[in-house]
């Protein structure tokens, strides 16, 4: 879902231009594809003068609750003022395409992506961990890495108001006994 | 005998002939000037900077990560703590995220209430900026100018949302609380006298020579590599490049408001001051127009204590301070994010720095850093 005001409709242009199963949806913008097919749509984006995507604006990655991993791209064209989204979906490999040869914003964008989530990206210049020591050996966006359970109370399966309840009867059956004997 | 000491020849031996090496200097990760915790390496040659890498994640605390197992409402004073210079604009950066995912209309007068407070964060954080820019161009006067009046705008932000620093005040759904008579009688009196105070300090610095000789013409980024480069906001334009996502995809009320977009013409330190300067100005203008025109009526909407969103993606960006700031939000349809990326403004600043220092004089590098204005904690998340 994007807010621009002049955004268009690129459906006639991708299926023209991209031979391989994709899915676009021109209200929200965003395409959709895998991501073997990256080489022919940074091409495309890079050098068809009507899309013109200049400007890479962000570059990340999620988990889907199945265990797949996806690249996420969003574009801008500063020349002609729309945007798109591209989500592509990375095979078992764990490697896709580096935009950098396209786009050197994707540099850093990229390395955070490979130190979070441990997608390899080919033909990146400079591919170290960005935040984290080279010596970590894991990749802390994924679903499998654990954090410390948090101590929030609504975690508990209760409201605030619930727990305080629970807690000041169990504090007072506690001292009940104790009275009585 | 006593041998003779001959001094050799060496203002015969001409310059071409002397052997000159690469030398590899550390600059931080404890600095003065680094504003944070940043370290650069650069590799220079006498003293031209050759290449330079900033080496960053010494304040990564996992914000993303926290992110997913928390509720949207405990998401605003966690990002707060992102950018602790622009809490505001990273507080409409959640809430706007959120909006996007929820059938909520924000009534019109809270829209004018975030107009002026994301406009007054903005002035802060240009002055907070203006303040230590200064001591890295090794001034130091302007500290205190700029951090007397930034003074005034945060008092107006305790007065409004009763904190002075993170403020938790914009929320889905409108902001958390309303704006006084007395808040908008001081508001009115900072406004009338902003601007002459402006002018004060571009009498006290911009026209300095010496600051205009270390400035101009220096750390050069052209437009194409700023684009390329993907950098935002100030440094974006300073570059000429007239980028203003509050013009180009607005959002909240910035269509019914007018302003200008200022723009630099060589992309140097000289021309992102400006830039700044001239923003401060129009953010001042913004304001006045918002107080104008802020309508009565409910400053919030009805919304859960803790909301939920409608299932989907959605990425959001917003002018803030120091760039777009860009938030991407992946909800499975409860109460948390499954999925919340941030793009800090300053991330890929800092990352066109080595394109901006190539060429010049190692002694310029900390006023190029001065200039691309950053903040480590919202570099590293």
């Amino acid at each position: 879902m994007n807010h621009v005001l002049d955004q268009k409709d690129f459906s006639g242009l991708f299926s023209e231009n991209l031979k391989f199963d994709y899915e676009y949806d021109p209200a929200s913008q965003i395409l959709r594809l895998d991501a073997e097919h990256l080489p022919e749509l940074f091409a495309l984006l890079a050098m068809d003068e009507r899309l013109a995507m200049d400007y890479l604006r962000d570059l990340t990655a999620k988990e889907q609750p199945e265990g797949e991993f996806h690249v996420v791209y969003n574009w801008v064209s500063i020349e002609h003022h729309h945007t798109l989204m591209v989500v592509a979906k990375v095979p078992e490999s764990m490697e896709v395409l580096s935009a950098t040869q396209y786009w050197e914003s994707a540099n850093w964008m990229e390395r955070e992506v490979w130190d979070m989530f441990g997608i390899r990206f080919a033909g990146h210049p400079d591919l170290r961990r960005i935040y984290l020591e080279e010596t970590v050996s894991f990749f802390p966006l994924r679903k499998s890495f654990r954090t410390l359970p948090v101590e929030n109370v609504r975690d508990l399966g209760g409201s605030e108001r619930e727990l305080a309840k629970a807690r000041a009867k169990a504090a007072k059956a506690e001292k009940e006994p104790a009275g009585d004997k | 005998m006593a041998r003779r000491y001959t001094q050799p020849d060496v203002m015969k031996r001409r310059s071409d002939d002397l052997d000159t090496q690469e030398l590899t200097l550390n600059v931080g990760p404890q600095h003065p000037s680094t504003h944070g915790v940043l370290r650069l390496v650069a590799v220079t040659d006498g003293e031209i900077i050759k290449s330079l890498e900033p080496h960053i994640g010494f304040l990564h605390r996992g914000m993303e990560k926290n992110s997913e197992g928390r509720e949207y409402r405990q998401l605003i004073p966690l990002w707060d703590r992102n950018d602790y210079l622009a809490s505001m604009h990273m507080d409409y950066m959640v809430t706007s995220a959120v909006e996007a995912l929820m059938d909520v209309e924000v009534p019109r007068r809270a829209e004018y209430i975030r107009v002026i407070m994301l406009e007054l964060q903005r002035i802060a954080s240009h002055l907070f900026w203006f303040a230590s820019f200064a001591l890295d161009s090794g001034a130091v006067t302007p500290l205190f100018y700029g951090l007397k009046e930034r003074e005034k705008i945060i008092d107006l932000f305790e007065m409004a949302s009763g904190a002075r620093l993170l403020y938790n005040y914009i929320r889905p759904g409108g902001v958390r609380a309303d704006i006084t008579p007395e808040f908008m009688e001081k508001l009115s009196k900072f406004i009338r006298e902003f601007p002459r105070y402006l002018d004060e300090c571009e009498q006290l610095y911009t026209g300095n020579a010496i600051f205009i000789n270390r400035a101009r013409d220096v750390g050069v980024l052209t437009r194409e590599a700023a684009i390329n480069l993907g950098v935002s906001g100030p440094v974006l334009r300073g570059s000429g490049v007239a980028w203003d996502l509050r013009k180009d995809e607005p959002y909240s009320v910035y269509p019914e408001l007018k302003f200008d977009i200022p723009v630099g013409e060589r992309g140097d330190v000289l021309d992102r001051y400006e830039v700044r300067f001239y923003e401060m100005r129009m953010a001042t203008e913004i304001v006045r127009q918002a107080m104008e025109g802020l309508p009565e009526g409910d400053f919030v909407a009805k919304v859960a204590v803790s909301p939920k969103t409608k299932a989907g993606e959605v990425y959001v960006r917003q002018e803030a301070a120091r760039g777009e700031f860009g938030c991407y939000l992946v909800s499975d349809g409860g109460r948390k994010p499954w999925r919340f990326h941030v793009r800090p403004g300053s991330y890929l600043n800092l990352g066109a720095l080595d394109a901006m220092c190539r060429g010049y004089l190692f002694a310029d590098l900390i006023i190029i850093l001065g200039s691309i204005d950053i903040v480590l904690g919202d570099v590293d998340k």
